[in-house]
């Protein structure tokens, strides 16, 4: 923990405002206005969990994916929600995803290096259970003249079996 | 008669008289009710040979996965003899489970409780202080870990209880020649690791859909043609639905103006298959099957990124209580594939299908819907409707079983049912 500049203040509070505006965009279901956030040459991953004796190899699958995505894989999926035949979003859930325990580094000029704990909470039709998942996430967002905009995204879920019936949102 | 000898007498006799599948009538109350699940429990995952696992993710001594057969959990690991064997994961002294992670590699399991010690190969090894609380009144070599018979056919690993089960190969019987498609065509691998995810329902849905139900993708999925992944919403109708006895089944979709997979794998194809097992993956489209009772495969198409490709899937759709499952989908890849197939086929899989794929998150919600339908007093009574392409006849085919033309039809959900009444009530 050493002294923090203005700057840092300012670049602090411009990533939690990017990824808490990004979350109410997602959470609002307003597809075309989160792809406007997204930088043409972005990777999501969401990596496999995996239960493993401690001091084992690494947990998280190097191989296997619950999402692995680029600009053409995410407009897919958006072009398909907003389809007739999207049905396990029609009706569509109400999702919350919630940033915490936010840090933010390795601020290089243009590019920022955010690391954060992601919660996202799910309730579908009348039932009265919450879908819930969480992890961490490292996304490395770009300074451009229009805004940040978000480079590259690995979420390390929590769970090694998830435990929602699929994964119909944008995690 | 007791309270619970009673109950289950009842339910039998509902199966007996309302699961009918010769008139296409299959009632709710058999995705839903817990008698109906602990009777599958006893008579179907105790008796029939499961899939446990894929020899590729076990490659080397003492490598580990665990799973479960039914909702029974047991470790699947190669012994230093190179040795596939299928162990109950549980302590022979007090039961504790012995192995925790879900996979790894280890020389010896050791139990946590109390430190008794077993060998990759089951033997027990060590018992802590045995000589001062045991004396010689133990012998070890009785207490090695329960075992569950095991075989493999090209790569699959099937375990099961059954001391009288016939052998794997005969189990398997007609289908073989198809699953040498979906996994002997080259060295076939699993991706890194199987996706995993819980779903409130019935494994019988799942089961039954994979064998049975290209006709749920014209409208469950058009959703991919209309954003042109296939080409038109019937992309699954043309082919042959197949009864491959014993409750196993498949619909083969066919056939595709062009290969489904790169040319340049049909090399490697020629080399593991023979000629007419090639020519039918060259004209394929789709794949899809369950052998009985839980275990399916899938070989899909799609137009993605300019190319027209397919990946392969086989899963496990677990029983863990009377009201969910969890799905365990791995991807099955080529050895000998190009880096670029390698690359875009696993796009594609992680796209269409597991949890978050653009074809598998709508069946999810079809399965939890019926189930929680099937779960109400009011429906459990009611017959579904399975009548689809009764009167259909087999035509002839290069490959084995009764193949019928077209592939909506619920031809195979009736032998599905009706080798899973069979098991249940001892009769048809």
């Amino acid at each position: 923990m050493g002294a923090y500049s203005l700057e840092d203040l300012l670049t602090y509070h411009e990533v939690d405002m990017f990824l808490k505006k990004e979350a109410e965009i997602l959470d609002s279901g307003d597809f075309e206005s989160w792809l406007a956030l997204l930088e043409d040459e972005v990777r999501i991953q969401v990596p496999v969990r995996l239960t493993r004796e401690k001091g084992a190899l690494s947990d998280t699958s190097g191989s296997m994916e619950y999402m692995l995505e680029d600009k053409e894989t995410l407009r897919l999926r958006i072009e398909r929600l907003k389809s007739e035949y999207a049905w396990a979003e029609d009706p569509p859930s109400r999702i919350k995803h919630v940033i915490v325990n936010l840090m933010v580094d390795a601020n290089d000029g243009e590019r920022i290096h955010a690391r954060y704990v992601i919660i996202i909470l799910r309730s579908r039709g009348e039932s009265t259970e919450t879908d819930l998942l969480f992890g961490r996430r490292s996304d490395i967002l770009k300074k451009t003249p229009n805004g940040l905009k978000l480079v590259n995204r690995v979420t390390v879920l929590d769970h090694s079996v998830l435990g929602t019936k699929n994964l119909s949102f944008f995690i | 008669m007791s309270i619970v000898a009673e109950r289950r007498e009842t339910v039998i006799e509902r199966i007996r008289t309302q699961v009918l599948p010769e008139e296409g009538k299959i009632p709710f109350f058999i995705f839903s009710d817990p008698e109906v699940y602990e009777l599958e429990q006893e008579r179907i995952f105790s008796g029939c040979w499961l899939f446990v696992a894929h020899e590729s993710e076990i490659p080397n001594p003492g490598d580990y996965v665990t799973r479960s057969m039914g909702r029974t959990k047991v470790i699947v690991v190669r012994g230093e003899d190179g040795r596939i064997r299928v162990f109950l994961n549980a302590c022979r002294h007090r039961g504790m489970r012995l192995c925790r992670a879900e996979l790894g590699n280890t020389s010896h399991f050791r139990c946590p409780y109390h430190g008794f010690t077993y060998k990759n190969t089951g033997e027990l090894i060590g018992i802590p202080y045995q000589k001062q609380v045991y004396g010689e009144r133990i012998d070890k070599s009785e207490l090695s870990l329960i075992q569950a018979r095991c075989e493999s056919y090209r790569g699959l690993v099937f375990a099961t209880w059954n001391k009288e089960a016939e052998n794997l190969e005969e189990y398997l019987g007609d289908a073989k020649w198809y699953l040498d498609l979906v996994c002997a065509r080259d060295e076939m691998e699993v991706v890194g690791h199987p996706q995993i995810w819980r779903v409130k329902t019935s494994w019988k849905i799942p089961s039954e859909n994979f064998q049975s139900d290209a006709y749920h993708t014209l409208f469950s999925h058009a959703s991919i043609a209309k954003v042109g992944l296939a080409p038109t919403m019937d992309f699954a109708y043309s082919g042959y639905q197949i009864d491959l006895g014993k409750g196993h089944g498949l619909g083969l979709g066919m056939p595709s103006d062009k290969p489904i997979f790169y040319e340049s794998l049909f090399d490697e194809y020629a080399k593991h298959l023979n000629p007419e097992q090639v020519e039918v993956l060259r004209k394929m489209k789709n794949m899809h099957g369950t052998i009985f009772p839980n275990f399916s495969f899938l070989i899909s198409a799609a137009f993605y990124k300019g190319r027209l490709l397919s990946h392969t899937t086989i899963r496990l759709w677990q029983p863990v209580a009377h009201d969910a499952i969890d799905v365990i989908s791995f991807q099955l890849m080529e050895k000998h594939g190009s880096e670029e197939w390698k690359t875009l086929t696993h796009e594609l899989y992680v796209l269409t299908f597991g949890p978050g794929g653009i074809f598998e998150q709508d069946d999810a919600e079809n399965w939890t819907n019926i189930f929680e339908t099937a779960q109400t007093v009011g429906a459990q009574d009611f017959a579904l409707n399975y009548t689809m392409a009764m009167d259909k006849k087999p035509v002839d085919f290069v490959g084995p079983g009764k193949a019928y033309p077209g592939k909506y039809s619920e031809e195979n959900a009736r032998s599905f049912y009706r080798r899973w009444k069979e098991l249940i009530v001892g009769e048809v």
